[in-house]
């Protein structure tokens, strides 16, 4: 099981293997927390993530043990992110950027519980079942052009997807769902 | 749908449909719905919100693999002085290219088969995008599962297109460049522009130029549009509404260029051209043959430098780019 604190006091005494699997369990989330907050630049996200992994690792005899690490890194990886936008733009452009000043915990801790939620629906996927869907929303490809590129047939595109779907909505519907409304 | 919670919404194809814009019909009824409930505005924002947080996901969850090799490479080459830097460090590049080399084995190869008439050929991209230099000098980039067919000859340049594609058109005023796609016509001189072609729809975006866009009826051809740079056409065959028009920052363009370059075993020119063409640069080659150069990469989402620096890795060159970052040497 992953142990938050163990592996932050691992992290900071300096032992690689603790910021090898820190970096492993925070990558996605924070990439996504990124992209939240700039959306269309990924790219950007991903790039300023690495740095800020690095950033904490080279001070990391100076950094304490938060009261919760992931609310701790969803927040200062937040302000890395918007100042070093920042720094990228010209002054005309950065009014578009969300302010920094209006972060807190609870806005941290609402994105987390999506995130989870989110999670925990996509593990009901399969390899192959992601890989389609992936291609077919986030790539905007046709089933033909998909059954196409995998070199299958279309019905079992469609079989995938459909499964798919399935999967998720029986993995969203045995959670509570009044999570949120 | 009162009952429906944000997660059940989140997870309804024809929502996703509407989030990603994949299916218009889907846009039309959950726009509709959504000004027939206003009440639900805030459900549907979260449904959304949780959409977009599953396809980041998606996306970080592909990539993660070659983040953390890039951060084994920092742990390898770092562990005595943790000079920052923003990109990887040489040693982490030659970690970066031997993974390159051998990833590049699985690529398709591009087919390119002259078909019976001369001057026609088509190609397609199966499992990965493809850049392309067309007789004329133009480049071309197709995206998975596109498929095109060019005719060239001494009046006109015509291309055939399934799927998506961006295009760098080389200026030849006597023969004017044409896109076919379904009943559609995009014409233009000299200029590039990315064209999404579907059965039942299209998506053309501008970057610089001009082009007219029109379509074939049983009345003969019929003028839609003449775009100007960052203009973006939506159409819909079929549909009687009037062509979506709107405009898009130069950094989607770009963003969308950068997804996926994959060079395998590609000569040297043709890959100092798909870099140009993706970063919007000129690349200057000082004491390199480009002909007797090949280059094998695949990256994904990277940005420029990072392009740079492997491959000059791979040539032993050393790049240097200009105050206004739109000009390159590498010696």
């Amino acid at each position: 099981m992953f142990d938050e604190s163990d592996i932050w006091v691992r992290f900071c005494e300096g032992e690689k293997g603790a910021f090898r699997e820190l970096y492993d369990q925070y990558y996605t989330r924070m990439f996504v927390w990124g992209c939240k907050w700039l959306q269309g630049e990924e790219a950007f996200v991903r790039d300023t993530l690495h740095d800020f992994f690095i950033y904490l690792w080279e001070r990391r005899s100076r950094l304490s043990q938060p009261a919760n690490l992931s609310a701790y890194l969803l927040t200062s990886f937040k302000r890395r992110l918007i100042s070093s936008r920042e720094k990228e733009l010209q002054p005309a452009d950065i009014s578009g950027l969300p302010d920094v000043s209006d972060e807190g915990m609870a806005e941290a801790e609402a994105f987390t519980a999506r995130f989870e939620l989110v999670s925990r629906a996509l593990t009901a996927l399969s390899p192959a079942q992601r890989e389609v869907i992936e291609m077919r929303y986030l790539q905007g490809m046709t089933p033909e052009q998909i059954a196409h590129v995998k070199q299958s047939s279309l019905r079992t595109v469609y079989n995938l997807m459909h499964r798919g779907m399935a999967a998720l909505r029986h993995q969203v519907g045995s959670q509570h769902l009044t999570l949120f409304w | 749908m009162g009952n429906l919670s944000a997660a059940e919404m989140a997870m309804l194809p024809s929502f996703i449909n509407y989030c990603y814009g994949t299916d218009a019909g889907d846009v039309t009824y959950w726009e509709g719905f959504l000004k027939a409930n206003p009440a639900q505005a805030p459900l549907i924002s979260e449904a959304r919100e949780l959409v977009r947080i599953g396809g980041w996901m998606l996306q970080a969850e592909k990539e993660k693999a070659a983040a953390l090799h890039k951060l084994d490479g920092y742990l390898a080459g770092t562990s005595h002085t943790p000079a920052r830097r923003r990109y990887l460090p040489y040693i982490a590049a030659a970690a970066a290219v031997a993974a390159i080399v051998v990833g590049s084995l699985f690529l398709f190869k591009p087919v390119q088969q002259p078909s019976a008439q001369p001057g026609t050929a088509t190609a397609i991209a199966e499992t990965s995008r493809k850049g392309l230099t067309l007789p004329d000098n133009s480049f071309v980039l197709l995206e998975h599962g596109a498929v095109m067919e060019h005719t060239f000859n001494g009046n006109s340049r015509t291309i055939k297109l399934k799927g998506t594609a961006y295009f760098k058109v080389a200026k030849d005023e006597k023969r004017p460049f044409s896109v076919l796609a379904g009943p559609y016509i995009i014409t233009a001189l000299g200029t590039s522009f990315r064209i999404n072609a579907r059965p039942d729809s299209l998506q053309v975006m501008l970057e610089e130029g001009k082009v007219k866009v029109e379509q074939q009826t049983a009345s003969g051809l019929q003028l839609i549009a003449v775009m100007a740079p960052a203009d973006r056409l939506d159409l819909h065959t079929g549909s009687t509404s009037a062509p979506a028009r709107s405009t898009f920052r130069p950094t989607d363009l770009q963003v969308w260029k950068a997804q996926e370059i994959v060079f395998d075993n590609t000569s040297l020119d043709e890959a100092v051209r798909q870099i140009e063409a993706c970063y919007n640069i000129r690349i200057q080659l000082k004491g390199i043959d480009p002909k007797k150069e090949t280059f094998s990469g695949r990256f994904r989402n990277d940005q420029l430098t990072e392009v740079l620096e492997v491959l000059c890795f791979t040539l032993n060159k050393k790049y240097e780019i200009t105050d206004d970052s739109t000009y390159i040497v590498i010696h």
